[in-house]
């Protein structure tokens, strides 16, 4: 217990291995990232689905910071999503910035607005918080609707040029590495996070926050960390979508983003830290490799999330786990 | 010697063959449409104009010296990123020749950025005169814009019903800002007066608030600018609830069997307007919804009809052409020509927008809607 609060050196022991992990798990996640990139090489409209997936994928990874950090359903995330999103439409088209600029706006906005929603709204848990941060994300919608600067209705489109450095988005390959590589990037600091006092404490508080006021954490202010750690990465999400959607509308802060977000995490996994990333795959996608009539289509995606969510409500990786250690119990039971 | 010999009749059979491989190859065109989600009874109407159209020109010998049309349908789902992927897939995978896709407007816009210099895109129903004034070469509308068709239908609302005071309500979309902004300006130059605008978001399903405060302003017309099925009909069933009023439209192109089915009555007697018209029909319009009607058990709509041109079009002006993949070529004859429609004869300015000869005034009578005045197209 003394680790959570002080990071004593029970936690540092094990710091040692899990540094191993971490590294060998980055490692094969580069080796995916390259074997995707180079084996879709004569695929546009994979690599950029690729892509935009990778973006989704961070997204996914935002949502779990509160719920498999905190254990909070924040329905209201696809605001910071939006932020992002329209922040580099915005500085490109009105202002004549740079994609990279508006992309940095957007994170920057993104936590400054975070924690003042932070302030207001984590002293509220479980239904009461996901229905406030629901609501906040509905005022920002109405807003991107009526506002000349967003567009209105119709949204912002039409951009100059979606490019980080010298590496163009407009390219479906470089488009895929880019987001592949921050991506990974955001997968190396969640790992960094998770094993940090903050990540204890964060833990601490989702299995039984008065356990972990009564242990000295400031539950309210960890909770605010994770929410101000976890909106300028949904902004970095949204941003990431624009070289494959071309057009942002209000319609980006739809809490329907947030709830597919929250499956991709669930079915990947809420408990690991690649969990929302494996879900994300599988949730864009599998649906373009079903083969099958678009309503029909609906039907089979949807009883398959119905399917993994009662036989492995921890996600997908909890079928493997089952199976490896039915392996393992066939192997000790053939032993002499 | 043999062997030379066998070869070189192999290569002879392959020269002699290959032309006559390719003239059997079809011309692919990517339709991109709403098969799901709530637009889908749109892409369900498009499809079946879509297929009628390939019918009849495969039944007709096909384009390009006999090649068959062979039409391959992607789900947009309506939202931009379904599109997006929809036509990357269509571009990429299936190697079609031609795009036709644009039932909404953001969707069409985000579907045009990833089309622009790539390959010929004809947007059948989309309306949002933006979608055209991008400056795209090879980008095509077949609907009037949204501009034009609200331009004569406000004006005969302003003119020939002459109201004294315009009560609207409507979807915070696009559509309807800019159907607002042109009533703005056909209002301002006339003596009606515009008593009060309320619009409402997406997921309103009650709207008895926003009429009893339209009915308070002492408005004697309504107007409501709403383009999806279910909830127009929501809608006046309870404007009906609450006595209606003595003036009753809905906007252009958007009242379709679907509203005045589910609107059980409530909707009777409501002006509208279309670039379609079923009852009354004559000539060529009359044949194709003879033709359509017998096929599908069904009668055709303005969806339909967009669709099934879009078709016709992209086929005539590919075969005129005498390519399915010069694009500049294509749009050059698509622009130079006039092509024979149900509407009529149909040509595109400069931008690429459509301009039909007609456009028809409605009104709400049983379930479907009757001709009440024609228009000339200038």
């Amino acid at each position: 217990m003394t680790d959570i609060t002080t990071g004593a050196p029970a936690g540092r022991a094990r710091g040692g291995s899990a540094s191993l992990k971490g590294a060998g798990l980055l490692a094969l996640g580069i080796a995916a990232a390259l074997a995707a990139g180079f084996g879709l090489g004569g695929d546009p409209f994979l690599l950029n689905l690729a892509g935009y997936t990778c973006g989704f994928a961070i997204f996914a990874l935002s949502v779990n910071v509160m719920l498999g950090g905190l254990g909070e359903v924040p329905l209201g995330h696809c605001m910071f999503y939006g932020i992002g999103a329209y922040a580099p439409a915005m500085a490109m088209n009105h202002a004549g910035l740079p994609y990279e600029a508006g992309v940095a706006i957007g994170m920057v906005v993104a936590a400054l607005i975070a924690a003042p929603i932070g302030w207001l709204t984590l002293h509220l848990t479980g239904a009461y918080f996901s229905i406030v941060s629901w609501g906040l994300s509905g005022v920002a919608m109405v807003t991107a609707l009526n506002l000349d600067v967003t567009g209105g209705p119709l949204g912002l489109f039409g951009f100059s040029r979606l490019a980080v450095g010298p590496f163009d988005l407009s390219r479906p390959q470089t488009y895929f590495f880019v987001a592949a590589a921050i991506l990974l990037a955001v997968l190396v600091v969640l790992y960094h996070v998770r094993g940090s006092r903050f990540g204890r404490a964060m833990e601490a508080i989702r299995q039984g926050p008065h356990l972990a006021r009564s242990l000295g954490i400031d539950v309210f202010r960890e909770r605010l960390k994770a929410l101000v750690l976890s909106a300028p990465i949904a902004a970095l999400a949204g941003a990431l979508s624009l070289p494959y959607t071309q057009i942002v509308t209000p319609e980006v802060m739809s809490v329907l983003r947030t709830v597919d977000a929250l499956l991709a995490a669930l079915i990947g996994g809420v408990g690991l830290i690649f969990g929302p990333a494996v879900g994300a795959v599988i949730f864009t996608i599998l649906p373009q490799f079903l083969d099958l009539d678009p309503n029909v289509k609906v039907l089979v995606f949807s009883l398959l999330i119905i399917l993994v969510m009662v036989a492995a409500p921890g996600g997908l990786h909890q079928l493997w786990k089952a199976a490896a250690a039915r392996l393992s119990h066939a192997r000790k039971g053939d032993a002499p | 010697m043999k062997l030379r010999a066998k070869a070189a009749l192999a290569a002879l059979a392959v020269l002699v063959a290959t032309p006559a491989a390719q003239a059997a190859d079809p011309v692919k065109i990517g339709m991109v449409l709403p098969l799901t989600g709530p637009t889908a009874g749109y892409g369900k109407d498009g499809k079946l104009g879509a297929d009628m159209a390939a019918a009849e020109i495969n039944a007709a010998g096909g384009i390009l010296d006999g090649r068959e049309i062979e039409l391959v349908y992607e789900d947009e789902k309506g939202a931009p990123q379904d599109g997006v992927a929809a036509v990357q897939k269509l571009m990429t995978r299936e190697r079609v020749q031609a795009i036709i896709a644009g039932m909404n407007s953001s969707i069409t816009l985000a579907e045009s950025a990833i089309t622009k210099n790539r390959i010929l895109h004809v947007n059948p129903a989309a309306q949002a005169d933006a979608i055209t004034a991008q400056g795209s070469p090879w980008l095509f509308q077949i609907n009037n814009t949204a501009s034009t068709n609200a331009t004569i239908f406000h004006t005969y609302l302003t003119e020939q019903m002459a109201p004294k005071a315009i009560a609207v309500m409507g979807e915070n979309t696009e559509f309807n800002k800019a159907v607002l902004e042109n009533l703005r300006e056909i209002v301002g130059e006339s003596s009606v007066e515009l008593a009060e605008i309320a619009t409402y978001d997406g997921a309103t399903t009650d709207f008895t608030s926003i009429i009893t405060r339209l009915k308070s302003t002492g408005a004697d017309m309504i107007y409501v600018i709403d383009a999806y099925p279910a909830r127009t009909a929501q809608i006046w069933k309870q404007i009906r609830q609450q006595g209606g009023f003595p003036m009753e439209a809905h906007a252009v192109g958007t009242v379709q069997r679907s509203a005045i089915v589910p609107a059980e009555g409530a909707m009777e007697g409501v002006i509208t307007a279309d670039i379609f018209i079923a009852e009354g029909a004559t000539g060529d319009m009359a044949r194709f919804i003879d033709r359509f009607t017998e096929q599908n058990g069904v009668a055709p709509n303005k969806v339909s009809l967009v669709v099934y041109e879009a078709v016709k079009v992209v086929a005539g002006a590919m075969d005129k052409a005498g390519s399915a993949d010069d694009y500049a070529l294509i749009s050059d004859t698509l622009r130079g020509n006039v092509w024979t429609t149900p509407r009529g004869a149909l040509s595109f300015d400069d931008n690429g927008r459509a301009k039909a000869p007609y456009f028809y005034i409605h009104k709400v009578t049983g379930e479907d809607v009757g001709l009440l005045d024609t228009f000339e197209v200038e």
